[in-house]
């Protein structure tokens, strides 16, 4: 039951310097994902943390014609109180099927990106919009689109010592939205997954798809997504029926366990578009 | 650590371990026994208590979290106004409880009735998943709250008329 | 249970969670754990103590080493080898809960293994603690002749009880008595335990309960290990004690539901009639439990059923592994076997076409003919009405055909759906033979201000029972509710009873009710006041299944219940919804119907939620620790319309059980209805998102 050092920055420059001067430091934002499987009474911290409640540029929102920037520090529940049309109707439902609405008065988008050990329930939607992170280190700051997190072995890969700071949304409009929760319900485990799927139509042909899935390790197959682009509605059995073993196939490199539900839910995704 | 907070109203001040979490701060030293810990994961509701305006789990929520915010008790919501509509909507369907989540179910059933608009059945039951509960129908606690939103209704518009 | 909200503050009502008292000078226990599934232990090293906590181990107990009145020898803490992963080898106890805990985990046992079991299916001869065997007929002939022929293996999986509140208990003592606090559903064992452990008179120990809430049967006899334990505790410290276990740790270590396999094969003749059931039942104990043989007895006569069925062979044996220990879930053992039972019967009546609850109605016995015991039925056993009834609620008969025929044509957005029906009863007089705590009294004293005070140990679980006694009462002796007092469940106030279990709160206690309040009115008039009453009752004997044989009727005293369940299942994400639920109970005279109707909502909720998904996982014989961040028991998000109708709910009987019906009869129902639905045979329970991925054929 060691104590714990606690700082309350107030800005991403402070933070950084924190983290400069300890890379070990622990960023704690809602504390959800950090407290997850830690049932006993008393919690055992690292010796360092960072409460970034207190990080004013981490809670704000702005918006342009094309996106809309969310600072990582916002709390779920307040993303899904935006009035309707701030984000993308597939972000939306995918926060909205995370934990429970108290939990979700805590946790933080940045927290749930972050996650090192698994892909949480807002990538694969942000991954289908290729959103973009604001990553700040304390060697200099970048944007990286959300595919990019998923690592050679498919798990999350995110630089060892950094902060995203804001979360940039393209806004424009999709048709066709999928977002399914498989596996059991409750706290995410090793059997559970979060498929998203984005489709646009125009005048009677498919003309971009998108598939992405995240658990315990990430999904996204661009050059199969693009087989069928150009393809006139409805789509033909043939073409879906061999492009779900490909994706199935895919899925199945990256990790045997997705293959079913990877190739189940691309079935379902396409049947729908069908 | 030195934690300062408003707890259902007053200024508040004590000594804590940065591990503590919020409900057993409440329980072992303050004596507000009526929020349990139970699960410690978040997903039972047992320990719900509002912290800035928002209903969170206290399990949850560790101690340095709480330095400079306000935290309200189910001990401190039943002065309230909305304590007694929610208390109504309980008291009409009959629904009965072991004691164990009253605080959470409380709570969570104010929580759904809070807005603006009067909630429908879906909202209702999405606010009432934050707790778990053995013991109760959950039908009933549906009804519970949707007699609460009308005895809110009543008692704002007997107040509008006033 | 108290109604509405007035949440109990500090004081000694029998209402307060335990977790709630809080008393000066109190030091928390903490467990140090065996290591590993079975064991010698070599040595037990303590941690470095600080000053104010202490270790005890078995050697420091002053009285008994093992748990007295239960069927199974378990240790009040290991001593020379250990049998289960987390079985309880010494106490750390001191001020601070979380420094007891830590220093709990830190004390080492120095061990040598020793071959473990952990997996009952097998049963080897030595692991057999308990057997029933029954046969009538010639069950090979049957089923070599047979037109129908299945066979199956039946699985359910440990479940979990998830009580109101984690276990626990607190003792002290004061002017040469111990006092303890625990939450159980068996107070005058609890007082017998901690007499037992500390050696001392029972008249020195006093128990005083704690709220119950919801407990599915998981606080039979484990509140009484851990009030020992607390005793021992206090006794060490010379100060109050308090075991209290964390959720994650009750989940880790507390006794579980017990797991169950079902080899089956089942016979039709050339006319569709049921010729033959031969069933070997195996309930895996773990490392030991209360009532073992009744639940395996239980079990045994649930399989037989009611069926009309010349030709039986049924083996139930409990076996003992090396894994936590495992027993009762919302009822001794006929859940455990209805399962396979009734999914089994709509199988059969699939396989020859025919409408599953007509077929069962048809092979069920009728009055004057014999139970496979020998007993004839004095009365028609309700089956054809209750299964009538709810087949009438549901719609079966269409929604069963319209389901297999868009089954079979296959829907493109992969919604399956499917219905099934089970029946089953619930019986309070079921023996294995000598079945510890059938005995139950009750005292009763109308006062000089005309207040009828009722005590006895056996303590209504809940507000919604102990209305009902009031109520009972209010009627014979016309006085007002209020003027019913129900003294709490105290060994001191009230006479010792067995456990609260099958419903015995209500079938036995609730007429050892009427039984003192008719006593108290008979003498009303006629003596001076106060008035007090005594009655006492053994629970009827139905059917008793010893090792030598079986006698007796386990339909005297039962009731039913008919159940249809509705699902829906995603067979892309394996998604499973529950949408509808009808329950026709034929259960005597129900006191209120109001109060009957919500408990068995909440219940079939419960049993629905244990049938659907949630589940137990194990590893190296211990229960899996991350798997409990993963469980959940079910979320109001999967809120499903619930329809009861009771059976001419004010006909003059004595009340019966009912509490644990939908636990004997949803679960089978569920199992036919998911089969259905995925065009697959569903055999476990719980049904996982494997399972339902894998009946689909593949994309
Ligand atoms: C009961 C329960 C159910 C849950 N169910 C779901 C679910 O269904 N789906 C789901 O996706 N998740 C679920 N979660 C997990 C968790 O709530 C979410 O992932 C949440 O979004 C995490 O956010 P947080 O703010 O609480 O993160 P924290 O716990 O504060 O942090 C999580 C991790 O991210 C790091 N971090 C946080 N913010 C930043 C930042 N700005 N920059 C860099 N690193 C950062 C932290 O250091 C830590 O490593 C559940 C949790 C609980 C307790
Ligand atoms: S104890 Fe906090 S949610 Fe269960
Ligand atoms: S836990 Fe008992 S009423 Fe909810």
């Amino acid at each position: 039951m060691t104590a714990s050092e606690v700082h309350l920055p107030v800005s991403i420059p402070e933070l950084l310097e924190l983290l400069k001067r300890n890379p070990q430091l622990l960023l704690f934002a809602g504390g959800t994902g950090i407290l997850r499987e830690k049932g006993s009474r008393f919690i055992d911290l690292p010796p360092s943390i960072a409460l970034l409640d207190n990080v004013a540029e981490l809670r704000t929102v702005t918006r342009t014609e094309r996106y809309v920037e969310l600072g990582s520090g916002l709390r779920l529940s307040e993303i899904l109180s935006f009035k309707q049309g701030t984000i993308a109707p597939i972000l939306r439902e995918a926060i909205a099927g995370i934990a429970n609405p108290v939990i979700r008065n805590l946790a933080t988008l940045g927290g749930n990106l972050a996650c090192r050990e698994r892909f949480m329930d807002s990538w694969s939607a942000l991954a289908c919009l290729d959103a973009l992170l604001e990553i700040r280190e304390p060697s200099g700051s970048h944007w990286m689109n959300v595919n990019r997190l998923i690592g050679e072995t498919g798990k999350p890969a995110l630089p060892p010592v950094m902060v995203i700071s804001r979360i940039r949304v393209p806004v424009d409009s999709w048709p066709f939205i999928l977002v399914r929760k498989l596996g059991q319900a409750g706290w995410p485990g090793d059997d559970t997954w979060t498929f998203a799927a984005l489709a646009k139509i125009d005048k009677g042909y498919l003309v971009d798809l998108r598939l992405a899935m995240g658990g315990r390790c990430g999904l996204r197959f661009p050059e199969l997504d693009s087989r069928l682009e150009g393809s006139s509605l409805p789509l033909g059995t043939k073409e879906v029926v061999a492009l779900v073993a490909d994706y199935r196939e895919a899925a199945w490199e990256l990790d045997p366990d997705a293959a079913l539900p990877f190739s189940r839910m691309a079935d379902l995704a396409l049947g729908k578009l069908r | 650590m030195i934690v300062n907070f408003i707890l259902n109203g007053e200024d508040v001040s004590l000594r804590a371990r940065s591990g503590d979490r919020l409900i057993d701060i409440l329980r072992d030293s303050f004596g507000l026994h009526a929020a349990k810990a139970d699960c410690r994961k978040g997903t039972c509701g047992k320990c719900l208590v509002v912290m800035d305006g928002r209903l969170v789990p206290a399990c949850m929520v560790l101690a340095f979290k709480v330095r400079g915010r306000e935290v309200i008790t189910i001990e401190g919501f039943v002065q309230t106004d909305e304590y007694k509509d929610v208390a109504e909507g309980i008291r009409e369907v009959g629904l009965e409880t072991c004691g164990f989540c009253d605080a959470g179910v409380i709570l969570a059933i104010a929580s759904a009735i809070e807005g603006q608009t009067r909630p429908d059945r879906t909202e209702i039951i999405e606010a009432l998943s934050s707790v778990q509960c053995r013991c109760t129908d959950p039908e009933t606690t549906l009804r519970a709250a949707l007699a609460a939103a009308d005895a809110k209704d009543r008692r704002l518009y007997a107040r509008d008329r006033k | 249970m108290h109604e509405g909200l007035a949440w109990p503050q500090n004081g000694a009502d029998s209402a307060i969670a335990l977790s709630d008292i809080v008393m000066d000078g109190l030091v928390n226990v903490a467990h140090v754990r065996a290591p590993a599934p079975h064991g010698r232990i070599r040595a037990l090293k303590s941690p470095t103590l600080p000053s104010g906590y202490l270790m005890i181990t078995a050697k420091d107990i002053p009285g008994a080493q093992f748990l007295p009145g239960l069927d199974s020898k378990i240790p009040l803490l290991a001593s020379g080898t250990f049998c289960w992963k987390g079985e309880p080898v010494a106490l750390i106890v001191g001020p601070d809960p979380n420094i007891v805990a830590e220093l709990a985990a830190t004390a080492s046992v120095e061990w040598e293994e020793l071959p473990a079991l952990l997996d009952g299916s097998g049963s080897p001869s030595s692991s057999v603690v308990a057997r029933r065997s029954f046969s009538l007929g010639d069950v090979d002939e049957a089923c070599n002749q047979a037109t129908t022929l299945l066979e199956d293996t039946w699985r359910s999986s440990t479940l979990e009880h998830w009580y109101s509140e984690p276990q626990g208990a607190i003792a002290w003592s004061t002017q040469g008595r111990v006092i303890v606090r625990t939450a159980t559903q068996w107070p005058s064992h609890v007082r017998e335990c901690v007499a037992a452990a500390l050696g001392a008179d029972l008249a020195r120990i006093r128990v005083i309960p704690t709220l119950l809430g919801v407990h599915l049967d998981g606080k039979i006899w484990y509140p009484s290990m851990l009030a020992c334990h607390a005793a021992l505790a206090s006794r060490a410290a010379g100060k109050p004690a308090r075991v209290l276990f964390t959720r994650e740790e009750d989940f880790l270590y507390s006794p579980k539901g017990a797991r169950v396999i079902i080899s089956s094969r089942a016979a039709l003749d050339s006319q569709g009639r049921l010729s033959a059931i031969d069933a070997r039942i195996t309930l895996d104990i773990g490392a030991g439990v209360a009532f073992a043989r009744a639940m395996l007895v239980e079990a045994g006569t649930a399989m037989i059923g009611a069926w009309n069925c010349p030709n039986l062979r049924i083996e139930a044996v409990a076996v003992t592994t090396n894994t936590p220990p495992a027993g009762a879930f919302a009822g001794l053992g006929a859940a455990h076997a209805f399962f396979a039972a009734g999914a089994l019967a709509t199988r059969l009546a699939e396989a020859i076409d025919e409408d599953p609850i007509s077929w069962m109605s048809d092979q069920v016995l009728s009055r004057g003919m014999a139970h496979p015991s020998g007993e004839a039925l004095r009365v028609e056993l309700p089956v054809r009405s209750i299964g009538g009834r709810v087949a009438a609620a549901s719609d079966f008969r269409r929604r069963h055909a319209s389901y297999e025929l868009l089954r079979k044509r296959g829907t493109a957005a992969g919604i399956q759906k499917g219905i099934g029906y089970a029946f089953a009863f619930q019986s309070d007089g079921i023996f294995a033979s000598d079945d510890p705590g059938d005995n139950y009294s009750m005292e009763a004293v109308l006062d000089k201000d005309l207040k009828l005070s009722i005590a006895s140990t056996c303590a209504p679980p809940d507000g919604g029972i102990s209305s009902l006694w009031r109520g009972e009462a209010a009627r014979i002796l016309s006085l007002p509710l209020e003027d019913i007092i129900i003294i709490p469940p105290d060994t001191d106030l009230a006479p010792p009873s067995g456990p609260g279990i099958r419903s015995r709160s209500i079938s036995v206690s609730g007429r050892l009710v009427t039984r003192v309040c008719q006593a108290i009115r008979k003498r009303r008039f006629r003596d001076p006041l106060p008035i007090p009453a005594k009655a006492s009752a053994r629970v009827e004997r139905g059917l008793t299944w010893t090792e030598t044989g079986m006698q007796g009727s386990p339909f005297m005293n039962a009731a039913w219940a008919a159940a249809v369940v509705e699902v829906e299942i995603n067979s892309f994400t394996g998604e499973t919804r529950p949408t509808g639920l009808w329950l026709c109970i034929d259960g005597g005279h129900i006191l209120s119907t109001e109060k009957a109707a919500k408990s068995l909502r909440a219940a079939s909720l419960d049993a629905l939620w244990a049938s659907a998904g949630e589940e137990v996982m194990f590893e190296s014989g211990g229960v899996l620790h991350s798997g409990y961040y993963s469980y959940s028991h079910g979320t109001r998000k999967s809120l499903v319309p619930v329809a009861i109708e009771f059976i001419d709910p004010d006909r003059a009987t004595p009340p019966r059980g009912i509490g644990e019906l939908p636990f004997h009869c949803i679960p089978a129902a569920f199992l036919s209805a998911a089969s259905q639905a995925l065009g697959a045979p569903i055999t476990s329970l719980p049904l996982h998102t494997e399972a339902k991925l894998r009946a689909r054929s593949e994309p």
